[in-house]
């Protein structure tokens, strides 16, 4: 059975359209069939093989799509070497500019992509310049001198009204790292446009600073994930062993599954009763061999404090200390404490978490915890 | 020097502003020095199409702006550690010194097979690190349930979910994880020693004790062990 026609034609649909459009400029030769065979490969194998995955690894290990793209490259260089080559400097301007205002019509469709839209006023000023009546040497030093060409360059996210966006993004996803990555590429961003002739920043520069950043932060980022990863677990074990004391247990989904027996609950709120306090003790271990962090660490804790400001710690603030006065409790073999349990079923549902979760304030909001 | 010819020659000598003195271009400075001065000395444009032709001075500034940058990448990935995203550019430093290009196509095909050929070694590299990490959960839940304490009567359910679980690793593995990596990098073959090397080890950042321990487990996990 062939591949799925509809992974095939989005995966192959730029390359026949490619070729149709260099057969349609009455285009030949060998790069163009080179085209026409790479193409030909790619849907026989459609055809031969019905595992999209399988197809796709042999693409890549064919290395279908760069050498139909070499292919298509050399069909077109050849094309603009062939019709540059008597042409006047008014005529190369002229042809310049066609291009680059069918790219602009392009990446104002947005077909181009978000790193395409960020071009637009950089190719409207290129336009504006070409179109101002200079020479075509005229036009191409003031690319140069205006730094036009190296944002074109470093089109692909690196200007400075995108590197602000991500900043942007990265606050109002409150992970502070990720907001000290954007800072400090924003930064060198701006120390390379100080230093640069044109007040353009190297490209490869720049490349090599964000590549240095992103390295940098990556353990820390990764870091500050594996705790409140690890740290929400233990809360979230702490209410169900509660929870599974009170009398809303049985017909919680925690315990009674779709189709549950009244037995299969009952040993399901049993399980919990009795291992959780084990299986707390293992993930309060853990914390600890990992980040060397003790229970009462955890709310006092930078990422715990930092979450809890985001309203990402979605548990009320009566659920949290409910949290925490369950802990001494829950011991192989402990009971909850009736007075406790009420409280839980007080809370249970709306109490127990926090009406304002997922509302995260502005960045830069000072850091607060439910025990300030 | 008629007015045409200055302004060519004012734009070669913006585009050498742009790289002059650039501890990042020392070939591309040179290379756009020597076309700007071609420019210059000719006795018109005429003449100094014919030498750009001939002597391929824009290709050697193509091939002089990918030595520079494939140098400084290489650069960075040695300090950083990271042998094989250095990788490609090395390769492509010894393809500039073993070929010489008389055009910019040719450059970019070259340049472009050595990036895809080693764009899939780079994924295969780190195809372990990113599944063995994003497996620690489940090897911590594994562990939970072997080693938490809790009363004899529910070890025979948790050892139970314990062989389920590992079972499921291991089916996972050996019939979707790895045929499938495989049908991309048929060569793959995890490489559990290689997570020690800096570029996979500063990923997970614990104790080394703790990562001894979780290589032990996933190996079991996946059935390897």
């Amino acid at each position: 059975m062939p591949v799925d026609p509809n992974i095939v034609n989005p995966t192959l649909g730029p390359f026949r359209k490619m070729l149709a459009e260099v057969q349609g400029k009455g285009l030949r030769g060998p790069d163009v069939d080179r085209m026409a065979e790479v193409l030909g490969r790619m849907e026989a194998l459609a055809q031969q093989m019905g595992d999209v995955t399988a197809y796709m690894g042999q693409l890549t290990q064919e290395n279908s799509f760069q050498q139909f793209s070499d292919a298509y490259s050399r069909v077109l260089a050849g094309a603009a070497r062939a019709a540059a080559k008597d042409m006047s400097d008014e005529e190369l301007l002229e042809q310049t500019l066609g291009a680059y205002e069918q790219a602009l019509r392009t990446h104002r469709s947005g077909q181009a992509g978000d790193a395409a839209v960020r071009t637009i006023a950089t190719l409207e000023r290129i336009l504006e310049l070409g179109r101002s009546g200079v020479s075509y040497p005229v036009f191409l030093r003031q690319l140069e001198e205006q730094g036009l060409s190296r944002a074109l360059a470093g089109s692909a996210g690196a200007t400075r009204d995108a590197l602000h966006e991500d900043l942007a993004f990265a606050k109002e996803s409150w992970l502070p790292v990720r907001v000290e990555q954007a800072e400090r590429i924003l930064a060198a961003y701006d120390e390379l446009v100080a230093k640069a002739p044109f007040a353009q920043p190297d490209p490869l520069a720049f490349e090599l600073a964000r590549k240095r950043i992103e390295w940098e932060l990556e353990p820390m980022h990764r870091r500050w994930t594996a705790v409140v990863d690890r740290w929400s677990y233990v809360l979230d074990l702490l209410v169900d062993w509660l929870d599974a004391h009170t009398s809303f247990a049985p017909g919680d989904e925690r315990w009674r599954s779709p189709g549950a027996s009244p037995a299969q609950v009952q040993h399901n709120i049993r399980r919990t009763k009795e291992c959780t306090p084990g299986d707390v003790g293992y993930r309060l271990a853990i914390l600890q061999e990992y980040f060397q962090l003790g229970f009462d660490d955890i709310f006092t804790h930078e990422t715990f404090r930092t979450e809890y400001t985001a309203r990402r710690v979605h548990w009320s603030d009566a659920r949290l200390a409910l949290i925490r006065e369950t802990l001494p409790h829950c011991a192989l073999g402990g009971v909850a404490p009736a007075e406790l349990v009420a409280r839980a079923e007080r809370l249970h549902p709306h109490g127990d978490v926090r009406s304002d979760r997922g509302q995260a304030p502005p960045w830069g909001t000072a850091l607060e915890g439910p025990f300030d | 020097m008629d007015q045409r010819h200055q302004e060519y020659v004012a734009y070669y000598e913006a585009r050498l502003r742009n790289v002059a003195g650039n501890p990042l271009y020392p070939h591309t400075e040179a290379a756009v020095r020597a076309l700007y001065e071609a420019l210059r000395s000719a006795p018109n444009l005429e003449a100094f199409r014919e030498q750009l032709e001939q002597e391929k001075l824009e290709v050697a500034c193509a091939v002089a702006r990918v030595r520079d940058q494939a140098s400084a990448r290489a650069a960075l990935y040695d300090e950083l550690e990271e042998p094989v995203r250095a990788g490609p550019e090395k390769a492509v430093l010894a393809l500039l010194e073993s070929r010489a290009f008389t055009d910019v196509q040719s450059l970019t095909e070259a340049v472009g097979a050595i990036e895809g050929e080693w764009r899939q070694r780079i994924a295969a590299d780190e195809t372990l690190i990113e599944e063995f990490w994003g497996d620690w959960k489940i090897l911590e839940d594994i562990e939970e349930s072997e080693q938490a304490v809790v009363p004899h009567a529910w070890h025979p359910e948790r050892l139970e979910s314990v062989a389920k679980e590992r079972r499921t690793g291991a089916e996972h593995y050996q019939q979707q994880t790895l045929p499938e990596t495989r049908k991309f990098f048929p060569e793959y073959q995890p490489d559990y020693q290689g997570l020690w090397e800096v570029r996979h080890r500063r990923k997970m950042p614990l104790a080394d004790p703790i990562v001894q321990r979780r290589i032990a487990c996933h190996r079991r996990y996946r059935g390897i062990d």
